[in-house]
């Protein structure tokens, strides 16, 4: 099995669905002219040709309508926003015509956060705004195994989904308990594999605490577990791949086994999707709260903008997410 | 008329069917007002189109039935002219009922038509989507999309545009002016008169032309449909007419001067199409009174076949709440 980074992942994964089912276009921004950008999209057109992918104008707005009327008429087309960001000003196409009518609709939208190194119009984690739409899977996947498999699992969906990948991911992972460039590399099936949306996966056993998370804080979550256990706390990692559909029963299992939860993220906390997880575990566990050992808590990006300089300083961190377990452990 | 000065008058087959297509759409919208008070499926009041009836009879008797279309959402009541539908399946949707074989004009993607929806301009990029299905799957088909002057103005138009001719995508973008976009008078929206000018910027053949003109709208709506079947890529047109209601039923239109409407009834087309038909020798005064007693009984025939029908929830998604909740995903 070879190893294989991030992004050959995602290529891989857009390579066998196109083989598979001629009816998979993409159509989105520098697609063609610069593979995508971070490569995903590398020796697609070469091998597909231009009836299969395209490169759009910058226009986001013009990509999502097009997604839907191409759906309406038995395509089964990617629109791919270079960030995350820029979908944005194509929220009426996403929420409206896709969240709130798209059922039904065999669309995946693609956009890659660029991190918190950059401008909000780059690196903001847009999740909150779409999980409330009725109608839009939300996958947020954090290592190259999962994105590939989830990747698959969209493309075949027959609803909409919307695909954020981080760009942290592409270069960075986590290695002895720090993030460290190119970790993020794993052995990839070349063969077929899928994976159901819906289902977190534990990427770490423990048993002090559930530090519940997705995309890319899950590499400083690994790394922040790696050296607490040096203190003697066990931390077990739920990456949640999906946060629509969301897995509450691993959430509620893991924190019954634990007794304490935590949930990181990288968006901003105030409408960030840690208080919808908190509360939808409540919800669907009341009995779990007479056995809880601490209240339950979230870690997220201050409610500041992005910022260059001091976008790392707002978002969690290995140091502040081992920082805030041990107030939870201790 | 440029067009008139260009292209042979259409045979006088077609000269009927279009008087007849227009004088059935008046009647059935007026129809449909008096019964039912709600034609573009709009929980407010109406929002009617008589007198923009031309523009898409024109266009819809130059279509097939596979190619996409999109109605203005004032005159919707016309789409019976589009090959695939009849008048029955537009009397049916707008009076909230269903049944085999009526199609909800909102939801036919084989054809050609897509859910509407309030915030307009933005269908123009869902219906770009289908050009480009269109195009890269070489069906032939092609896509003609009308809105009015003021969606028009929106962001989606024109991210529409732009795609519409760096691809050359088979679609035909079409101005419904009436001169208003609610409450404000084209004017005060843009900087030009003629607003098929808009295409120029983004290299597209561009046309104006007097939408209130039954045969001229037809010979641009045929021209520009063969040139783009053919693979001449996109084109713009801006369509000139007069909005004779309020934006919907209620609106008490304080925006518009005293006396412009009552100008504007004397220059609507249906009567002034009658008249040219008559100057021409196409129609006589007997035609006239035969035909309006043909249409009203096919009129009354397409009521009573769906006034047969059961009344069904006003919801294009589905005919009951628990099919409605069988759509979400996971959890409610």
């Amino acid at each position: 099995m070879a190893v294989i980074n991030y992004v050959g992942a995602i290529n891989q994964a857009l390579k066998e669905e196109m083989r598979r089912d001629e009816r998979v276009v993409i159509w989105g921004e520098d697609m063609i002219s610069m593979d995508g950008v971070h490569g995903q999209t590398r020796d697609i057109y070469n091998e597909f040709g231009g009836d299969r992918i395209r490169d759009t104008p910058i226009c986001e707005q013009a990509i999502t309508g097009m997604t839907i009327g191409a759906a309406h008429r038995g395509l089964r087309p990617i629109g791919v926003f270079m960030n995350a960001s820029f979908g944005l000003s194509a929220f009426d196409g996403m929420f409206l015509q896709l969240g709130c009518s798209g059922s039904g609709l065999p669309v995946v939208l693609y956009g890659v956060i660029a991190g918190p190194r950059e401008d909000n119009g780059h690196g903001t984690s847009p999740e909150a705004l779409c999980i409330h739409a009725p109608y839009l899977k939300v996958v947020m996947p954090s290592t190259p195994y999962d994105a590939k498999g989830l990747f698959k699992t969209a493309i075949r969906d027959d609803s909409p989904v919307v695909f954020w990948d981080h760009a942290w991911c592409f270069f960075m992972g986590h290695k002895d308990g720090a993030i460290e460039r190119g970790a993020n590399t794993q052995e990839v099936p070349e063969e077929e594999y899928l994976i159901p949306f819906g289902e977190a996966d534990i990427k770490r056993e423990g048993s002090d605490i559930t530090l519940v998370t997705f995309s890319f804080m899950v590499h400083p979550a690994l790394a922040a577990a790696h050296n607490l256990a040096k203190e003697g706390i066990s931390v077990e990692v739920v990456d949640l791949r999906t946060l629509v559909p969301l897995d509450v029963e691993t959430i509620v299992k893991s924190t019954k086994k634990t007794g304490r939860l935590l949930v990181v993220h990288e968006a901003m906390k105030r409408g960030g999707i840690a208080g919808e997880i908190i509360f939808r575990v409540q919800e669907e566990a009341p009995d779990l709260l007479a056995s809880l050992k601490t209240p339950f808590r979230r870690l997220a990006a201050k409610n500041l903008p992005l910022d260059a300089a001091f976008g790392p300083m707002l978002v969690p961190s290995a140091e502040t997410i081992a920082a805030a377990v041990k107030e939870m452990v201790v | 008329m440029e067009v008139r000065k260009t292209m042979e008058l259409p045979s006088k087959e077609i000269l009927l069917k279009l008087y007849r297509d227009l004088l059935t759409a008046r009647r059935v919208e007026a129809e449909l007002y008096s019964r039912q008070g709600n034609l573009a499926g709009s929980g407010g009041g109406a929002h009617r189109g008589p007198g923009e009836e031309v523009i898409p009879i024109a266009f819809c008797n130059n279509l097939t039935e596979t190619d996409c279309f999109c109605p203005n959402f004032r005159t919707g009541f016309c789409l019976f002219t589009k090959p695939g539908f009849t008048l029955v399946d537009i009397v049916a949707t707008s009076m909230g009922k269903t049944g085999k074989g009526i199609h909800d004009t909102r939801r036919t993607p084989e054809y050609g038509t897509m859910p509407g929806q309030g915030t307009l301009g933005e269908g123009s990029v869902r219906y770009l989507g289908a050009a480009a299905a269109a195009s890269m799957k070489k069906t032939g088909d092609i896509v003609v999309f009308i809105q009015g002057d003021g969606a028009s103005n929106r962001a989606p138009t024109h991210e529409a545009m732009a795609v519409a001719g760096a691809w050359q995508l088979p679609i035909i973008f079409v101005i419904q002016n009436n001169r208003y976009g609610m409450g404000t008078a084209v004017e005060k929206s843009y900087s030009i008169e003629d607003l098929s000018l808009r295409g120029v910027g983004y290299g597209f053949p561009h046309e104006r032309v007097d939408g209130n003109d039954m045969i001229a709208m037809y010979l641009v709506a045929k021209k520009h449909i063969e040139r783009t079947r053919a693979g001449g890529g996109p084109s713009l047109i801006a369509a000139d007419t007069w909005r004779l209601r309020p934006h919907f039923e209620g609106d008490s239109q304080v925006y518009r001067p005293k006396g412009e409407v009552d100008e504007w009834w004397k220059r609507e087309p249906l009567g002034r199409y009658q008249k040219e038909l008559m100057d021409l020798g196409v129609l006589t005064e007997e035609d006239v009174d035969r035909l309006e007693a043909e249409v009203k009984a096919e009129i009354q025939a397409a009521f009573d076949e769906v006034e047969a029908l059961p009344v069904s929830i006003p919801s294009y998604r589905a005919g009951s709440l628990e099919e409605l909740e069988k759509t979400a995903i996971a959890e409610l």
